[in-house]
């Protein structure tokens, strides 16, 4: 780090740092009030992922290995890992419907846990205390819901290779879209006060601006990307699951500052409940009843494994890739050796967007930094594999 | 504005449990599984017995669990005969390996439902008989956090405990910024190399008395990213140099991945008050 000012002085915050936060260290280069530069150092949570999978013994602990990467987005990820190796089993096309819009109906409720999470972290980050604290109630209450019907608060253990882990009926969905409808509806009416809250908006608004020219040079993604004016979303460029047949509205903004990222997710939150809703139609149109017929124990995988195999559907490698509530998360599975793939790659997208946040920073104010932080919103540990 | 949001707070109303006085659990909450011996199909003794499973009639739950906490093999042995498991003490259960996955409730379920979720709280594993368990903490309890390589669940539910719900700052608990003013240190995360010096260096200035609280199966014992290779994932109760620490310090060791905030605030409030048991 060169000093650039006259004045300027370096220091380090991290790696353990203050309140509850993951390991990461940043050194600064500040003036006290500006920030000029800053270096992000990360490993220090290395868990050796690569290596765990290569020496599990089934896909069912893969896929809770997979899970456990970045807990926050344990469903997406999962997910990811199932429909590449889909992909590579020649299953891709032979998911039954129904089981595709729980997928979707499930990855949107844990976009929008997130989104309701980082709205509360933000509001936090500008000293607004209350809505914060509303906001954090209300992600507590989707948490002991989705503890309730899938016994995980972090949507853990659901996913597996062409089917479903847990019981649920068509009423048991109903319950849970209604009590998320209900909660989104008195996050919207805290949203609304919140707009108003001049000190709040002020706060956010041209904060860690960013241009759309520098979120292209850093291939940002996710809420990053479109806050800058990129609208990148694998559910509609490239669509997976049932993604094709739902018309997204666009959710574009493009001032690329704090208030827009705080926005996209506000935005996100709408888009999530209509997709929720849309998978309630689709499964009552398809005649959901339970999940029973998606339920996949150990031998029926085997044997749908079996099968594959002796046609020769399988393929040399698979691919997938979900859009998460931060970006897309994508994951390339090859050599499968009869009982695991010995090779996963799993990308997240934090891994180019803290590179953006580097440059994002440099020349705001060093009392903004929290609010920066809180509004890209990266997880150290999907970087830090 | 101030007052705009003081009158929506207020408004708002109470909204925190009355948890510890009252276990006012929200609707299915679960916390633990529980191993019923008695609908165990080896304790029936049924037949299907075959020489590969060790004598015992069925090891699904044993065979599906990813960090090997169970072993029906040390609860059940067949000096009795075939057929007739005769039972040793202790439980199938090994809590703190259990990252609480569920798949073995999920494949017990279809069998015998000899496996299911409960609510008991106290899984922890207490301080060690002869370190100071009184009440050694007057008046509020500082907690110190550490990240020593987690996956970013336990501190979602660490920072769960501030919310409304549970409210954490009402019991006189509360996050400290600094080591030096800790008097717990909530340790998360799989321990891993790059970690291991800070954690040290964390935790000598933490004044004592202190409580250690290891917490969730990664700190345990390396929880699902554990592995046979030389270089850390091992988590912390079983780190060669954590046993000096065990004998003068109170560690405390709480599983599951990640524990439900109420078994963090369970152990945080045993802390305060010295009362484990």
């Amino acid at each position: 780090m060169q000093k650039r000012f006259l004045g300027d002085y370096e220091f380090i915050w991290g790696p353990v740092r203050k309140g509850v936060s993951e390991s990461i260290l940043y050194e600064f280069l500040s003036s006290g009030e500006e920030l000029h530069d800053l270096n992000i150092t990360f490993g220090y949570k290395k868990r050796n992922t690569k290596s765990v999978l290569a020496e599990k013994s089934n896909l069912y602990e893969q896929i809770q290995t997979v899970e456990r990467i970045s807990g926050l987005h344990a469903f997406s990820a999962s997910l990811s890992y199932c429909l590449s190796a889909e992909d590579l089993l020649g299953l891709k096309g032979k998911i039954h419907e129904n089981l595709q819009l729980l997928r979707m109906f499930f990855a949107e409720a844990e976009r929008l846990r997130n989104h309701i999470e980082n709205l509360s972290e933000i509001t936090e980050a500008t000293y607004i205390q209350v809505p914060s604290a509303l906001y954090g109630y209300y992600a507590e209450m989707l948490k002991q819901l989705f503890l309730k019907f899938l016994n995980s608060r972090y949507l853990m253990g659901i996913n597996t290779i062409s089917g479903f882990m847990k019981k649920l009926s068509l009423d048991d969905v109903k319950f849970i879209l209604g009590s998320i409808k209900s909660i989104v509806c008195d996050v919207k009416e805290i949203i609304r006060k919140n707009i108003e809250t001049k000190s709040h908006i002020d706060r956010l608004k041209t904060t860690g601006k960013i241009d759309m020219k520098a979120a292209k040079q850093f291939c940002s993604k996710g809420v990053v990307a479109k806050s800058a004016g990129i609208d990148i979303d694998l559910r509609k460029t490239k669509p997976y699951l049932l993604y094709g047949d739902i018309k997204l509205k666009n959710v574009e903004l493009h001032d690329g500052d704090g208030f827009s990222r705080y926005m996209v997710r506000i935005e996100e939150i709408t888009q999530s409940l209509c997709i929720l809703e849309y998978c309630m139609e689709m499964l009552k149109k398809n005649k959901f009843d339970n999940t029973s017929n998606y339920l996949m124990n150990r031998r029926d995988l085997d044997k749908i494994i079996m099968d594959s195999m002796k046609k020769g559907n399988t393929r040399k490698h698979g691919f997938g890739y979900v859009e998460s509530s931060e970006g897309p998360i994508f994951c390339y599975v090859k050599d499968f050796d009869g009982h695991i793939f010995k090779k996963i790659n799993l990308r997240y997208p934090f891994e180019s967007n803290y590179k953006l946040f580097t440059h994002g920073v440099k020349n705001t104010m060093m009392m903004d930094f929290n609010i920066n932080e809180a509004t890209y919103n990266f997880s150290v540990a999907a970087v830090d594999k | 504005m101030a007052f705009f949001w003081t009158y929506n707070g207020l408004k708002f109303g109470i909204k925190s449990v009355k948890f510890p006085k009252e276990n006012d659990f929200y609707d299915g909450f679960i916390s633990s599984i529980n191993f019923d011996e008695n609908k165990c199909l080896n304790s029936k003794g049924l037949a299907n017995l075959s020489e590969k499973n060790g004598d015992l009639t069925c090891i699904e739950c044993e065979s599906v669990c990813p960090t090997g906490a169970i072993s029906l093999h040390d609860i059940y042995s067949n000096s009795s005969g075939k057929g007739k498991a005769s039972r040793k003490s202790g439980g199938a259960l090994d809590t703190n390996r259990c990252i609480f996955c569920g798949l073995c409730v999920d494949t017990c379920s279809d069998i015998a439902s000899a496996i299911n979720y409960g609510k008991d709280l106290n899984l922890y594993t207490p301080p060690f008989p002869g370190n100071d368990r009184g009440k050694i903490f007057k008046r509020s309890l500082f907690v110190k956090h550490i990240d020593t390589g987690s996956c970013g669940a336990c501190e979602s539910e660490i920072n769960a405990l501030s919310n409304p719900y549970y409210n954490i700052h009402r019991l006189g608990i509360f996050i400290t910024p600094s080591p030096r003013f800790a008097d717990v240190l909530l340790v998360t995360g799989t321990y891993t190399k790059e970690m291991s010096d800070i954690f040290f260096n964390v935790l000598e200035n933490i004044p004592r008395p202190r409580y250690i609280v290891l917490m969730g199966s990664c700190s345990l014992f390396g929880g699902i990213f554990k592995n046979g290779l030389k270089d850390g994932n091992d988590g912390l109760l079983f780190n060669d140099k954590m046993k000096k620490l065990f004998k003068e310090d109170n560690v405390v060791a709480l599983p599951h991945c990640p524990p439900n905030p109420f078994e963090i605030l369970n152990v945080l409030l045993l802390i305060k008050k010295g009362d484990f048991k």
